[in-house]
């Protein structure tokens, strides 16, 4: 369980070195043991998801929403695509589908979420926004038989 | 040609997240009198993916011979997923519902649901 909070974390905050163009970030955690679960809160206020786009003149990502869903389809702003852009992608898929867990991503004026009940991305009122990039999970303390986070790696 | 141990433990801390960590080990690398390196893993607790990228990126761009040594299971499974799956990518696109509410108090009504 160590080894994936690990690679959960360290793809997150790999995120906001790579793309965000900020210098710091913070990342807050939370256990609550009775309940059963973990809460990880990574976030900066970079140039956020679109943004980050937009500096690196990708083509065809001009919303807020554009830019979750490339994201999490793995589209990377750099040029090496095809080793890059695994990070969200994999960790959704490791966090929720492997762990039950539950991922929610916020960038500008709209989110993402992902659990096992539902999947979507919310557009906001465009007063409503974080800028920068909100990365929110849901760890639960139990690991379900038979999981094995490397099956997940990419 | 020599061949040049790096001792990742004296140079990177026992947990590796960042893909910039790369630099370090490059400004290491003998790499005028060498081409054939081992990285000695020992001591290494994790290595994230993308720092796993980044090694792997540059060893194949520099054409070096190189070894791993004394990687423990998570740093093992990580290169070996990242190396395999270099030339290969899924490009299957997912497409996501988009689902906007109207009012304020229908949005943290599935907030709260959660």
């Amino acid at each position: 369980m160590i080894s994936v909070v690990k690679y959960l974390i360290s793809e997150a905050m790999d995120n906001i070195v790579e793309h965000a163009n900020v210098s710091n970030g913070w990342i807050m955690v939370q256990n609550y043991p009775n309940k059963g679960f973990l809460d990880i809160c990574i976030l900066d206020t970079g140039l956020g998801l679109l943004g980050s786009y937009k500096a690196f003149d990708v083509a065809g990502i001009n919303t807020d929403i554009d830019a979750l869903e490339q994201a999490i389809n793995g589209n990377s702003t750099k040029q090496i695509t095809e080793t890059r852009g695994y990070g969200i992608d994999t960790s959704r898929r490791m966090l929720v589908d492997g762990l039950k867990g539950k991922y929610f991503l916020f960038s500008g004026s709209a989110f993402y979420i992902y659990t096992n009940e539902l999947e979507q991305i919310t557009p906001l009122n465009r007063n409503v926004k974080w800028t920068g990039t909100m990365l929110a999970l849901r760890v639960p303390n139990s690991v379900p038989v038979g999981f094995d986070y490397t099956a997940y790696l990419e | 040609m020599m061949k040049q141990i790096i001792n990742i433990q004296e140079y990177l801390p026992t947990t590796i997240t960042s893909r910039d960590a790369i630099e370090v080990l490059k400004s290491r690398l003998d790499v005028v009198d060498c081409s054939s390196f081992v990285f000695n893993f020992s001591g290494i607790d994790f290595v994230s993916r993308a720092f796993a990228d980044e090694l792997l990126h540059y060893i194949k761009n520099n054409n070096f011979s190189v070894e791993f040594e004394n990687t423990n299971k998570n740093v093992a499974e990580i290169l070996k997923a990242v190396n395999k799956n270099r030339s290969k990518r899924n490009s299957s696109f997912h497409k996501i519902a988009v689902t906007q509410f109207k009012r304020k108090e229908e949005l943290n009504n599935f907030l709260s649901l959660i």
